[in-house]
């Protein structure tokens, strides 16, 4: 992915410097005015900030890498070992815990002591799936 | 009109996060007993709807004429060159961005994953025990602890995992956020 985000860097500098602007004014002018270029331009830039920041503090939070960090620099002699990690975090109630908040969320319901998906969660679960298969991703 | 609203759009957003961060001071933060996710859900309500409220003034203020902006625009364009030619490229690094958070969402969630796992068994419900089973803790903390080797962000040694300069950097900030925000340990 990396290649192709540098290879696709290469593309945009060279059309940078071929395509002039009247082409491009040209061709969105029809459709917008530059004006409400500027002003959509703007509005995505106010939107990713605040996709960032979000995903900021959702991998702050959320993240075991980040919690196994933590954990390890807050040891005393700031180095662990796998069974210390564990006695301090386990992923055995990380997912306990993904459990109730997926129940709270409505993509579970429990029923007696099992976990079933309600409409809302097969959804999601089929969503994801046909992404990660489009994208040939393992899965987790 | 487009130095316009970046400028504006980069005001809104750093207003927004000031104020985020001014309210966050003296919120209560995640209770001991409550769910993960309530804290976490509360920031996020919290956030867009100040963002929200930032997009409002970005939008009066762009189509508003305000001399003292609309100078400053025609002045940084002018002063800066190529200044298309680099704005395009962080435009273009942005949407990478997005689509990274995307594929890492897709990739990584856990509770996808969960539902991928209650939905695939013979009676579509499982209980906590089967989910572990299934799911393998143990296999999940070894490729937590593969990812973060192969990122650099810790290093193995005689038995221990200790934190390199990059990790150390990224766990003090992640401390720090964690505290300020209150969001308990998280994980």
């Amino acid at each position: 992915m990396a290649r192709l985000f540098f290879i696709m860097l290469l593309a945009y500098a060279a059309a940078f410097f071929l395509v002039t602007e009247e082409h491009v004014q040209r061709l969105i002018q029809p459709f917008l005015s530059l004006t409400l270029v500027g002003f959509l331009n703007g509005a995505f830039l106010h939107y990713f900030f605040f996709h960032f920041y979000l995903h900021f503090i959702q991998i702050v939070d959320r993240s075991p890498c980040t919690r196994i960090l933590v954990e390890i620099e807050s040891s005393p002699e700031r180095r662990l070992t796998l069974e210390e990690l564990k006695q301090r975090y386990s992923i055995d109630a990380k997912i306990a815990h993904e459990l109730d908040d997926m129940v709270i969320m409505g993509r579970l319901e429990k029923k007696g002591n099992s976990y079933v998906n309600t409409r809302k969660g097969r959804l999601h679960y089929r969503v994801f799936r046909y992404l990660r298969e489009f994208l040939r991703l393992e899965k987790n | 009109m487009i130095v316009k609203g970046i400028i504006l759009a980069s005001f809104c957003s750093v207003a927004s996060l000031l104020m985020h961060l001014a309210v966050s001071c003296f919120r209560k933060g995640r209770a001991g007993s409550e769910p993960v996710i309530f804290e976490l859900g509360r920031q996020i309500r919290l956030s867009a709807a100040i963002w929200a409220v930032a997009f409002m003034v970005y939008s009066l203020f762009y189509f508003l004429p305000l001399p003292g902006i609309d100078a400053l625009a025609s002045r940084s364009a002018s002063l800066i060159p190529g200044t298309g030619f680099i704005y395009g490229m962080v435009l273009y690094i942005f949407l990478c961005f997005l689509y990274l958070t995307f594929y890492y969402f897709i990739n990584r969630s856990v509770s996808a994953t969960i539902l991928e796992i209650v939905d695939e068994s013979a009676q579509g419900q499982l209980s906590l025990e089967e989910i572990k089973a299934v799911y393998s803790v143990e296999k999940k903390y070894q490729a937590e602890l593969k990812g973060m080797l192969e990122g650099g962000f810790i290093v193995e040694g005689s038995g221990y995992y200790r934190a390199t300069l990059k990790g150390r950097l990224f766990a003090a900030i992640a401390k720090f956020t964690k505290a300020y925000l209150k969001l308990g340990p998280g994980g």
